[in-house]
């Protein structure tokens, strides 16, 4: 959906001369895939997230696509053939909400780059301008199957700025890692968070009226400034202004692009009462609400969040750490998946981002103990394709159809089981994880040297 | 108070206090958790809170009430070796936190048996993990700037309902010296120096008020409530993660002839020759893999396996907030995923606990044990199994919780 509306405005802007979008061709990802053999996975349990299960199933990556997959797959000659026997394979995970590289490992007074605390709207910052991309936090997720990720700035503020959409693939720049044409993110929070840093101060937040005052007053600002903008593209296509006479405004770009559809609008809020709020806000200045994270009320709201066209990023079972949390019930998923609604396992953590597929089996026993028996076809959705919908990235990865890229986990095992682990990872069809020898391991920088390499 | 189930038996009430009709759970796969660690088929006789027998081919006691458990797998009821269960309803922003004293005078003078609240709506939610016993210990900030800070004195509850939760209270003193930045140099110094003040002050009280302590800030409460550490009747629970400092505390144990806890312990592996040979007991959570400070380099998935190898007892706990109780069950089975034996790991969340924390009377299912049993769909590592029924002190306990209720309420809804 953003994809398509970003590709129309850039179809128009291409006449204007630079004169559009701040972010536009500026800090581009670098990242290439390496080139890879091709190879059939044969003989597998495959969880493909688009369909049903396939049993005794190959998978061919080539050219670091998915080039076939099914019961009846002829094996190309050049092939290096893995026998599954039976284990299963999933799509990769992706993780719709992560801190990885700016809440890095370790966690130092000088590293804690996620969140910009300087006042209640900072929609000019971008995380990807803060991650490390040697937080050994990356090379563990991919240990646990993760080979995409968001990395969205903290919640303290209004308006936290951009967060950016990663393939998980080791390197020394961000830019390396940025998955391409991926679109930035807008993070918002609501709740506890704002008001807890700026209230404590005297200053706006003090409550939760001053937040839903604070959005109004901001986003009353961006619909001007959208307007304004839109002027002055149109009179330079006309020729009757030249592109630079137009002061830019690096926070108010980030809300109009979010105006224009170009930038996916991610909101932390936990309370069913205040995502309603927050509802109500989108409408009033016309943007179109991507996820709620945490949301762990989704449940109390979840037939409109399936009519809003809204999803919702929440944990399996975490509550209880702040009020605003008290309510949270581990069935919030099944709820969710019930209705309707886009549902995302998310981690938030650089524990949990590791073993994202035991978080989607704790919310699909939820389901099972409330009477909604989710098969594992719809469970595996809520770290894979439902997260990759909402990134708008679903054309390329989150499922295991042909075309797609070949990010693709081995299991040891029924991945809803605890034990399982990942024995094989591929990124674009690229081993980057393989158990059994090691030999693909990255190892952070960091790691180099020091006692805890390998571990 | 009335409660139902109908877990096994068509229905089942009881009223009031514990009824003392003997109890027969037969037809179970039993992991005994204790020293015949090995799977037995067979049946459980619960008599007035207690396990009577276990075995194959046991008699029916006069009057028994009997249970066929269908082949269902039976363990010990879990036991959480470090929690804030029962003294956090909310951790922040909702005046509902009593899981330190941090703000007050007090270092290990703080008692917390006073801050558990028997009606906590996390005691139903822990149970319906398997949940029936917990060392709730205090909260002491890692970051203090200050130094030196004892957290407190711990208490051991059960989940067993009504208003007597607490088991034993005042149960060894905390101390967490994780992430520290105010210099080792000064830090096992002033340890060492506050162990000289407490034993003077265990021989002659007037010593306090007399001036003749090291430190000028000790209050009598703290004092006293270190004299049982110094006299090596009660644990320092000490929270460690550099394989320095472990070693230092080990020697300081040594030194001091105190009986030593060890928590956290990310760096345990390194040094689990030294912490086995100094029979020292390790509380650790398994997900502890990343190197989150420079104390905590080497940090390893394989932590528990190693030091289990080694010869050290362990006990798994999950995240330390008591709400994350219920998630105990995950984290044993994340340690079996890397490495750690079935066995062991339930070992380490049931018997292993209890024993660290001197408690001899529960967390097997063998005779003469208080009957806390958890009885389960599955293996009770596995996210997708499910806990059929929980007795604590040989009553059964309901599952429902205010997250099922609100659960209900929205689902009904519809």
């Amino acid at each position: 959906m953003f994809r398509l509306v970003f590709s129309i405005i850039a179809a128009l802007g291409a006449t204007l001369s630079g004169a559009f979008a701040q972010s536009d061709g500026l800090y581009p990802s670098t990242y290439v895939a390496k080139e890879s053999p091709t190879t059939a996975i044969i003989n597998a349990t495959i969880l493909t997230a688009a369909g049903p299960r396939i049993d005794g199933g190959t998978i061919i990556l080539s050219g670091g696509k998915i080039t076939a997959i099914g019961k009846d797959v002829s094996v190309p000659q050049n092939a290096n053939v893995i026998d599954a026997n039976g284990r299963w394979i999933t799509p990769g995970i992706i993780d719709a909400h992560s801190h990885l590289g700016v809440f890095p490992s370790p966690s130092l007074p000088s590293n804690r780059d996620g969140n910009e605390k300087t006042g209640n709207n900072t929609a000019e910052v971008w995380a990807e301008h803060a991650i490390w991309p040697q937080d050994p936090a990356f090379d563990a997720a991919r240990d646990g199957g993760v080979t995409s990720l968001v990395v969205l700035p903290g919640s303290t503020n209004l308006f936290g700025g951009r967060s950016v959409t990663l393939k998980n693939v080791p390197a020394v720049s961000v830019q390396a890692m940025k998955f391409p044409d991926a679109p930035q993110g807008l993070k918002m929070a609501c709740g506890e968070n704002p008001v807890r840093l700026y209230g404590s101060k005297a200053r706006t937040p003090f409550t939760r009226m001053g937040n839903i005052a604070g959005f109004r007053e901001h986003w009353q600002k961006a619909k001007a400034y959208q307007q304004k903008r839109l002027k002055h593209r149109t009179a330079v296509r006309a020729g009757s202004a030249k592109p630079d006479a137009f002061t830019v405004d690096l926070q108010l770009e980030t809300l109009a692009d979010v105006l224009d559809g170009k930038i996916i609008p991610h909101i932390h809020c936990y309370r069913a009462d205040e995502m309603t709020q927050m509802v109500d806000v989108s409408k009033e200045f016309g943007f179109n609400i991507g996820a709620f994270h945490h949301a762990v009320e989704a449940y109390k709201i979840a037939d409109m969040l399936a009519k809003e066209n809204i999803g919702v990023a929440t944990w399996a079972n975490r509550w209880g750490f702040k009020f605003e949390a008290y309510d949270a019930i581990d069935a919030n998923a099944a709820i969710l998946e019930k209705a309707g609604v886009n549902t995302i396992l998310h981690s938030d953590s650089a524990k949990l981002i590791q073993r994202l597929n035991v978080e989607a089996a704790l919310g699909m026993a939820s389901a099972r103990r409330s009477g909604l028996n989710f098969d594992r076809e719809t469970a595996i959705k809520w770290i894979t394709a439902n997260p990759a919908k909402l990134l708008d990235i679903i054309d390329e990865t989150g499922t295991l159809e042909v075309g797609k890229m070949a990010d693709v986990v081995l299991w040891s095992a029924d991945p809803f089981s605890v034990y399982a682990r990942a024995d094989q990872v591929y990124i674009d069809g690229v081993l980057m994880v393989d158990r059994a020898t090691n030999e693909y391991q990255n190892h952070s920088d960091f790691e180099l040297g020091q006692p805890g390499l390998g571990e | 108070m009335r409660y139902c189930f109908s877990a096994f038996v068509s229905s089942v009430c009881l009223f009031g206090a514990a009824v003392a009709q003997p109890l027969l759970l037969q037809n179970a796969t039993i992991f005994t958790g204790g020293p015949e660690a090995e799977l037995k088929t067979g049946s459980i006789v619960i008599e007035d809170e207690t396990i009577t027998a276990v075995g194959a081919e046991l008699r029916v006691p006069n009057g028994a009430r009997i249970v066929d458990l269908k082949g269902a797998i039976v363990t010990p009821g879990l036991v959480v070796a470090n929690t804030t269960l029962g003294a956090v309803e909310v951790n922040a922003g909702a005046n509902a936190n009593d899981g330190s004293g941090a703000k007050s005078t007090l270092t290990s003078g703080v008692d917390l048996q006073y801050a558990i609240n028997p009606q906590s709506s996390l005691l139903p939610v822990a149970r319906s993990g398997g949940v029936t016993r917990a060392f709730v210990t205090p909260t002491s900030s890692g970051r203090d700037p200050s130094g030196l800070k004892f957290g407190g004195q711990s208490v051991s509850i059960n989940t067993g309902g009504g208003l007597k939760v607490i088991d034993v209270s005042q149960l060894g003193v905390t101390l967490n010296l994780s992430d520290k930045n105010i210099g080792r140099g000064a830090l096992f110094v002033q340890l060492k120096s506050a162990f000289a003040d407490v034993r003077l002050y265990a021989k002659r009280a007037s010593a306090l008020n007399n001036g003749e302590l090291n430190a000028n800030d000790w209050t009598q409460a703290d004092l006293n409530a270190l004299v049982p550490i110094v006299r090596g009747e009660k644990p320092l629970i000490v929270s460690v993660d550099r394989a320095s400092d472990i070693l230092n505390i080990i020697q300081l144990s040594k030194d001091e002839k105190i009986q030593i806890i060890l928590s956290r312990a990310n760096e345990g592996w390194v040094v689990a020759d030294q912490i086995a040979a100094a029979d020292i007991p390790v509380i650790l959570d398994p997900t502890d893999n990343l190197p989150q400070s420079f104390d905590r380099l080497a940090s390893s998935f394989k932590n528990a396996v190693r030091l289990v190898d080694a010869g050290v007892k362990i006990a798994i706990i999950g995240p330390r907030a008591g709400h994350d109780a219920r998630l105990l069950r995950y984290h044993a089975g994340i340690a079996v995923s890397h490495g750690l034996s079935r066995q062991a790991a339930l070992e380490a969340i049931t018997i292993n606990p209890a024993r660290i924390w001197g408690q001899e009377n529960y967390g097997a299912i063998a005779v003469g044990q208080k009957a806390d049993i958890a009885i389960w769909s599955g293996d009770p590592f596995e996210p997708l199994t499910d806990l059929v029924a929980l007795y604590v002190n040989g009553e059964e306990q309901s599952l429902e919780n205010r997250q099922s209720i609100l659960r209900d309420k929205y689902l009904s809804a519809d």
